[in-house]
């Protein structure tokens, strides 16, 4: 099974052999956990949200006319869901929450003596996540894809159904408030001192 | 002058050989420069580690799906219990009564038979949906066995590998004696200081 190509592995999953299906999430469930979580940055959403996923590629499996690879249907399904998921959330937790839940550890807490240290490098990524989390839904998904997932101009394109200048400028919207940001922090750090 | 545009700076920052309008133009150096910063400070926060579920299977998925459906199930036959929906099988074929409570017979004993067979209905609804739960429980034990029977699959493995190179070390060691102890007695022997 291992080493059968996509498509094969579709038909016999189409055919309801499980095994076929099971090689098949076997192959792609790191690659798409991996972009759930870096696009909904919570562990347990990122869980809920792979298993509605892979249910909803199972439901639809029979649907798929091989139109596009199999690779790209998977992932627009993955996309789709993520974005659907951002856009409903409309109630945000509270800072300080998210604070403790991003650095790791309590930065207020007085017990813990290399918190200095460990808040400068945490700051930092605090900052680049909380610039990442401002990105609108669509500008997200095409970063994280391209940058965490390493995935090419082309197939990002194919699994969003988008033109390749809108996948291009997309990334250039997000790479640039990201790299914004960065540059305002550095520039009142260096004012600072 | 043209500028580049967002996706020829993008392919720029991404590998793509530099244009030779940004030897002249600070504005689109500045905007690639930009975009660098935020590259990288983007690759920075890449590394977390990413936390992986069970494997996911076409079982687990019907399973899943059965729990919707158990719980489907169990709320129909309250529901058809509570308003009073008999089905009943005869000689002369199938039949369905329905009668709201009290609405068929007005008797006591009737009510009383009436709410045995909804206590009824409500335990049988009960052991179904017991029974999918311990379908889904069973599943889960058995992904957890399946993975460490994979894992210890893999201990294993590499156990053998190690106990295998050891096994070549000492061989190679024991060979190297050898050979020192017959150069040895080959010496005293040369020396006549063995026989």
């Amino acid at each position: 099974m291992e080493s059968m190509a996509d498509l094969e592995l579709v038909a016999r999953a189409q055919r309801g052999e499980s095994p076929a299906f099971d090689a098949l999430m076997l192959r792609y469930q790191t690659r798409v956990s991996n972009m759930v979580y870096r696009y909904v940055e919570d562990r347990d959403v990122a869980s809920d949200l792979v298993q509605d996923i892979f249910v909803k590629i199972y439901t639809h499996l029979k649907r798929f006319k091989g139109e596009s690879s199999f690779s790209t249907w998977l992932f627009r399904i993955a996309a789709n869901d993520c974005i659907d998921h951002i856009r409903r959330q409309k109630t945000r937790k509270e800072t300080s929450l998210e604070l403790i839940s991003e650095y790791g550890f309590d930065p207020a807490d007085p017990r813990d003596e290399s918190v200095d240290e460990r808040l400068i490098e945490a700051a930092d990524h605090q900052m680049v996540r909380l610039a990442i989390r401002q990105l609108d839904a669509d500008q997200k998904m095409v970063l994280v894809m391209k940058v965490y997932e390493e995935m090419t101009f082309e197939d990002i394109a194919a699994a969003l159904a988008l033109p390749l200048s809108t996948v291009k400028s997309r990334l250039y919207k997000a790479l640039e408030h990201v790299g914004r940001q960065v540059r305002r922090r550095q520039l009142i750090e260096r004012i600072g001192t | 002058m043209k500028h580049l545009d967002e996706a020829q700076l993008i392919d720029i920052a991404f590998g793509a050989p530099p244009d030779a309008h940004l030897d002249t133009c600070d504005s689109c150096r500045e905007r690639l420069a930009t975009l660098h910063v935020g590259l990288h400070a983007v690759k920075q926060v890449k590394r977390d580690p990413v936390p992986l579920g069970p494997p996911v299977t076409a079982r687990a998925i019907r399973m899943r799906r059965w729990r919707f459906a158990g719980w489907a199930a169990a709320a129909a036959l309250v529901i058809a219990s509570l308003s009073g929906l008999q089905v009943s099988l005869s000689a002369e074929g199938f039949s369905v009564k329905f009668a709201t409570w009290g609405g068929e017979s007005s008797s006591d004993e009737a009510l009383q038979i009436r709410l045995q067979e909804t206590e009824n209905q409500i335990v049988k609804a009960l052991e179904l949906h017991a029974q999918v739960l311990q379908m889904q429980v069973d599943d889960r034990f058995n992904a957890i066995y399946a993975e460490n029977a994979q894992q210890l699959k893999e201990l294993s493995r590499q156990m053998e590998n190690n106990l295998q190179s050891v096994d070549y070390q000492n061989g190679v060691m024991i060979a190297s004696l050898r050979d020192d102890m017959h150069s040895f007695i080959e010496a005293e022997r040369l020396k006549g200081k063995l026989p």
